[in-house]
């Protein structure tokens, strides 16, 4: 691998960890908001 | 989402500025800078174990206190009501603020080097991650100094008895919320850095154990700390909002509380526990000179032990009326955990197996965790025979299982790893002699203080109360004599440890061990600032399972 790559390739892998992030970030606040609508509606 | 990826892009340069110019150990030089602003993973590493220590020692404090109420019958040094704030404090303090934190300051410290990676995949998160855990912490302790006082209704927060907690639930409730979201975005990153940031080469099934272990608990955090938030947001609104989801004067149903609670409580315990199980596998084949025996199984046994934790929530509630069904379903569902279960310690057990076998102080609290682990282990399975749960509930006896899971469990497995992979952070030995003293004496007292409450709880004495009938006088006075030792002996930890960093005048090597499989190992003692900002190749012969 050589020098002037490994930024790029170090970019990358960011970039998909941001996205991989908010895919994460989405589910954890999803199932926050099951959890409070099912009782809700199981009222 | 725009601002993150600039972020990630300044981040991208930074390093690129490192590897040009090789000074990866350059450290922002003002204290605020290197603390309060640092998006280093190493130095968040830090804080969160310094934090976790700090943690540690309040809540020991608070059980201290407790077990000295405990050493002779009737009421002799506080209120019931603190005992009640003590006892609820404890274990929130113990769970949320010593346990996970230190397993996240491992984290940040190893998984990062283990992957050969430059940092976490998200740094600025990983700050905020830190940062939010002093305040949630510092509003929950202040709650104690409150006109209406602390949390007393244990850590499980049962409606309608925790309802009848002041307006300082109010911070209680957002404390854990501030938990909650310091653990989902640590998680987050746990996750992103291991599946998008590994060295070439560094493929999923040649990754440490540690790493495994901790990207299971990381799913676990994220499917559950949601439903805690969502549990005790509908407590703050029975509260202070006139709803009713679990007042049953207005319709509501406290036992669907329980329900939720131990949805998130029992992948808790697995949270608190799995990477304990992951620094095992790491200190054994070390100290026994061997590959891990059953690599590909630990894993397929870490992930059915993280599913099968969502399906046994009710055998936390057996005696609440539930369909016989489902209590038998709980019950067999819990006792197919000990196979999993069963599969790690038979492969640690032939990891050690004809080793070369030395018992440097990480060892032996590795061989302590094992041993006493699976005392907890058992009385466990004892508890989820449904039939026999309906005497040892809410007695003594549940309180020395997840002691004895949680302390020689969890606790003994951070020594470990404190022991083992301190010297690679600071590059510096400790003193082994003074481990090996601290290792015996924390054993032989953890047993002192948690053996004899298997027999209070089968004799019936209830647990939560700051006074007792006489008969449980003898074994109280044993066991509080042993939780004093105990304390006492995590002071000669505390002296170990800063004495290492400060002190030590014994250099570690690269590799500190003899011959310990892993990247981390392949760095100087003390890492570089920023290590692997060009990536190693791994192959095969590099990871020897």
């Amino acid at each position: 691998m050589s020098d002037d790559q490994q930024p790029q390739d170090l970019k990358r892998q960011r970039t998909q960890a941001t996205r991989t992030a908010w895919v994460l970030g989405v589910i954890a606040m999803a199932i926050f908001a099951i959890f409070i609508g099912s009782a809700i509606i199981g009222r | 989402m725009s601002t993150d990826m600039r972020q990630t892009d300044i981040h991208a340069a930074h390093d690129d500025h490192d590897a040009d110019h090789d000074h990866g150990d350059h450290k922002p030089s003002g204290f605020l800078d290197r603390w309060l602003f640092t998006t280093n993973h190493k130095d968040i590493g830090t804080l969160y174990l310094i934090f976790s220590l700090t943690m540690f020692m309040i809540g020991g404090a608070m059980a201290m206190i407790i077990r000295a109420e405990l050493f002779m019958p009737g009421l002799q040094l506080v209120e019931p009501d603190f005992f009640n704030q003590m006892i609820t404090m404890h274990a929130l303090i113990m769970i949320f603020g010593a346990v996970m934190p230190a397993w996240v300051g491992f984290a940040n410290w190893l998984i990062p080097m283990m992957v050969g990676a430059p940092d976490m995949a998200l740094p600025r998160m990983n700050n905020w991650s830190f940062w939010i855990l002093p305040f949630a912490f510092t509003m929950l302790l202040s709650t104690l100094f409150m006109d209406s006082g602390g949390p007393a209704a244990g850590w499980t927060m049962y409606p309608p008895l925790v309802l009848q907690t002041g307006t300082s639930f109010a911070f209680v409730v957002f404390a854990i919320h501030m938990m909650g979201v310091s653990s989902i975005m640590g998680s987050i990153n746990i996750i992103a850095t291991i599946l998008n940031m590994r060295a070439p080469g560094m493929t999923l099934l040649r990754m440490p154990m540690f790493v495994w272990t901790w990207l299971i608990t990381a799913f676990l955090l994220i499917a559950v700390m949601p439903v805690l938030a969502g549990a005790v947001t509908m407590l703050l609104t029975d509260h202070f909002f006139s709803t009713n989801f679990f007042n049953a004067a207005g319709g509501g149903d406290p036992v669907m509380f329980q329900h939720i609670f131990w949805f998130f409580g029992h992948p808790e315990v697995y949270i608190l526990i799995l990477p304990a199980f992951g620094v095992v596998s790491e200190i054994l084949p070390t100290f026994s000179r061997k590959p891990l025996f059953g690599y590909a199984s630990m894993v397929y046994a870490t992930a059915t032990i993280a599913f099968l934790s969502f399906i046994v929530w009710a055998h936390h509630m057996f005696t609440v009326g539930m369909p016989l069904q489902g209590e038998l379903f709980f019950m067999y569902a819990t006792m197919l955990i000990s196979v999993p279960t069963g599969v790690k310690v038979f492969n640690w057990v032939s990891t050690m197996w004809k080793g070369s076998m030395t018992f440097e102080t990480p060892m032996l609290f590795a061989i302590g965790f094992v041993l006493l682990f699976t005392i907890g282990g058992l009385s466990g399975l004892m508890l989820a025979i449904t039939a026999a749960d309906f005497q040892y509930h809410d007695t003594y006896f549940v309180v020395a299982h997840f002691h004895y899971v949680l302390v020689p469990g969890s606790i003994f497995a951070l020594m470990a790893a404190t022991y083992y992979w301190l010297p690679k952070f600071t590059g510096n030995m400790y003193s082994e002699k003074w481990g090996k003293i601290h290792f015996w004496l924390s054993v032989i007292s953890v047993n002192v203080l948690f053996f004899p409450q298997h027999y209070l709880g089968l004799a019936g004495m209830p647990r939560r109360i700051p006074d007792y009938s006489p008969q449980f006088a003898d074994f109280n006075m044993i066991s509080s004599l042993g939780g004093f030792a105990f304390g006492a002996t995590q002071l000669i930890f505390i002296g170990i440890v800063i004495h290492c960093v400060f002190r030590s005048k014994v250099k570690a090597t690269a590799e500190v061990w003899d011959n310990p499989i892993g990247l981390e190992w392949t760095l100087d003692s003390p890492p570089a600032y920023h290590s692997f900002t060009t990536p190693p190749v791994v192959t095969q012969d590099m990871v020897r399972h």
